[in-house]
């Protein structure tokens, strides 16, 4: 590949990367407009940044376990997704309630904003390319 | 100043039913002769099997009976039973094909590996011109990249899972941009590449659950189909590509029946290549007394015992006469819809299979007839009789023949020569090479490769960069009278290998020195 097939293909990881990241915010948002204000709109920060890095974690459970597996559907895993969710759910929710792991999460959530200014750019750029070269 | 009347305007209406009736005539004097569409009305038609190896068919002498349907093909064909791929796996073999180049030119050489972007204009879709409609399918994802190299040159490109049961391609959702769209997802951010050490796709969220529907899809096609294929259904053990090969044919038969002349189709097929799964009309069909010879295992074979190349051997051989017969099912489809008489209809591989010497596959060093002889028939329009030729050819000799079958021209840049039979005459002292590079670096001069040199009756093997006694060795055979290649003629017959040694190492360097140009 060339450099330019390269930066096509790059761009094209940022811009899903990107979608990716709105699609995990979305889901965060819409779990604090459903759920009641104290229970994670009043610790948005803490809980918010515990039940995105849990989930995440979850998800790479999954891909890993079905990477290792031939084909097969994981009728298991995808049977406990709904418990092991609420379970994400709950933890997040008693995180928030634990003062020095609430002002962990803070703190690393604080740290994580640099990654933001870096890829939400990139992100948008890379998604405008892709969305140009699927247009024209 | 006179101005546009009424009466003028009436005038001028006048003329119109006259200029009418004579535009067909002036049309037809002032346009080009459309080559195929009166002299020559002609359409061609490649299907291309992948990973089928001539050595495993019956229309080629075979004991199985594997290929019955090709056996009735041939009665209408120019049947070319010394012919070799360029390559020995997907991506160089189906490049030479196309562009008709060695390996050593068009680069690409390793696996997934792309051709040089120099020469991505010498294929055969834009040899052919806009005359023809050009059509392309290929199920392997690596002829399929080949492909989307030649986008510019195709007019209908159906995506590698057109015909399929189950199906995880994600490029196709991308119409406009479906070349970057399967490099980008489905090679790269939604693919479990089981082969790597992060087995896992790149893209967490979309991937993982792109896989698990796909993933579910699958399991209902398994409990559909699962005592219809015995030993899993058919597909693609590197992309998440299911299918019967009964759907493919219907979608080739579909597609053929509404071909407009002239086309150039190209049908690049994944079966006979590995995982072998015949269907249950096909399993266990040879469980029989053949056993091939048993020949001396190679010290670059991964060491595979003679009694499971045996098996392998034969569920592969199951699963070419599951392919045959649904070849079949094509062949009448393309009687009946009247193709065979205004087409050409090529049959041929990319490579071939290799079940002997402790190896078992196509990507490999070696490069024993197995690997290299490839099926090739061509049914001219019209065509009745059968004709043999037993001379020896190369994929790259395709490409010309086609263009000069369809009274055009054939290109300088173009390696290969006319086939003999259809327009060719055979040159006694052509030689012709097949090679297996995909370890060196793809725009690096050729220091870890196999070539095999065919001139004639004899072939010439070099083995280059495997370290040990394969840091540079030779071998020597005579197929006329030894087609099995057990009597190695290099320090015997020292006049033929010094001068086939002297041909080989002259054209590697000469190919090696326009790359450093």
């Amino acid at each position: 590949m060339n450099m330019g097939e390269i930066a096509i293909v790059i761009a094209y990881a940022m811009a899903t990367n990107f979608i990716e990241s709105l699609t995990a915010l979305l889901m965060l948002l819409f779990i604090c407009v459903i759920l009641p204000a104290k229970w994670l709109r009043d610790v948005f920060l803490s809980s918010g940044s515990l039940l995105v890095i849990l989930s995440l974690g979850y998800m790479m459970y999954i891909s890993s376990h079905i990477a290792s597996n031939d084909d097969s559907y994981p009728t298991n895993i995808v049977r406990l997704i709904p418990v092991v969710g609420l379970l994400i759910l709950v933890l997040a929710f008693l995180v928030g309630r634990i003062g020095f792991l609430q002002k962990l999460f803070e703190e690393l959530a604080d740290r994580a904003v640099i990654f933001f200014y870096i890829f939400l750019p990139l992100g948008f750029i890379s998604f405008l390319v892709v969305m140009a070269r699927n247009i024209f | 100043m006179h101005r546009f009347s009424r009466r003028d305007f009436l005038k001028l209406s006048a003329l119109m039913p006259i200029s009418a009736a004579i535009s067909p005539w002036v049309k037809n004097l002032v346009s080009p002769k459309i080559v195929g569409q009166d002299s020559f009305p002609t359409n061609i038609i490649i299907i291309l099997f992948d990973a089928m190896s001539a050595r495993n068919l019956s229309v080629y002498g075979y004991p199985r009976n594997t290929s019955p349907n090709l056996m009735r093909f041939a009665d209408r064909s120019n049947v070319y039973h010394s012919h070799n791929s360029a390559g020995n796996f997907t991506v160089p073999g189906t490049t030479s094909l196309l562009t008709g180049l060695y390996p050593w030119t068009h680069r690409a050489i390793n696996e997934a590996g792309l051709m040089t972007r120099e020469f991505i204009g010498r294929n055969i879709f834009r040899s052919f011109g806009g005359h023809y409609k050009r059509l392309a399918f290929a199920q392997n994802l690596y002829a399929g990249f080949i492909l989307n190299q030649f986008d510019k040159d195709i007019d209908i490109y159906l995506s590698p899972d057109a015909f399929n049961i189950a199906s995880g391609i994600v490029g196709r959702r991308f119409p406009n941009d479906f070349p970057s769209a399967y490099r980008s997802f489905d090679d790269f951010l939604f693919k479990f590449d089981k082969e790597s050490l992060k087995p896992a796709s790149a893209s967490l969220i979309f991937g993982t659950i792109e896989r698990l529907l796909f993933l579910r899809q699958l399991a209902v096609a398994k409990s559909i189909y699962s005592q219809e294929f015995p030993l899993g259904l058919p597909g693609d053990d590197n992309y998440p590509i299911y299918y019967r090969l009964e759907d493919v044919f219907d979608g080739l038969i579909s597609t053929m029946k509404n071909i407009k002349t002239p086309t150039a189709a190209y049908f690049h097929l994944f079966p006979p290549h590995e995982p072998y799964r015949p269907s249950k009309d096909f399993f266990a069909k040879f469980f029989d007394n053949y056993l091939p010879p048993t020949k001396p295992e190679h010290a670059l074979s991964h060491g595979i015992s003679q009694t499971a190349l045996n098996g392998h051997r034969r569920r592969y051989d199951e699963y070419i006469a599951y392919a045959d017969s649904q070849l079949g099912r094509l062949f009448d489809a393309i009687e009946q819809a009247g193709l065979f008489e205004n087409s050409i209809v090529v049959v041929t591989g990319d490579h071939g299979e290799f079940f002997e010497r402790g190896e078992q596959g196509h990507a490999t060093p070696l490069l024993y007839d197995p690997v290299v002889h490839v099926p090739l028939l061509i049914s001219m329009p019209g065509q009745n009789k059968r004709n043999d030729i037993y001379e020896p050819t190369n994929s790259i000799d395709v490409l010309p023949t086609l263009l000069h079958l369809a009274n055009q021209p054939v290109p300088s840049w173009c390696e290969g020569t006319l086939l003999p039979g259809l327009g060719g005459d055979y040159d006694p002292q052509r030689s012709t090479f097949s090679m297996d590079a995909k370890l060196n670096p793809a725009f690096a001069p050729l220091r870890t490769a196999t070539i095999a040199m065919r001139r004639g009756a004899y072939k010439l093997i070099r083995y280059l960069g495997y370290g040990g006694e394969y840091e540079d060795a030779y071998e020597l055979y005579n197929l006329d009278n030894d087609i099995e290649e057990m009597n190695d003629l290099y320090t015997s017959e020292t006049a033929i290998a010094s001068q086939m040694k002297t041909e080989l190492l002259e054209a590697l360097n000469a190919a090696n020195s326009r790359l450093k140009s």
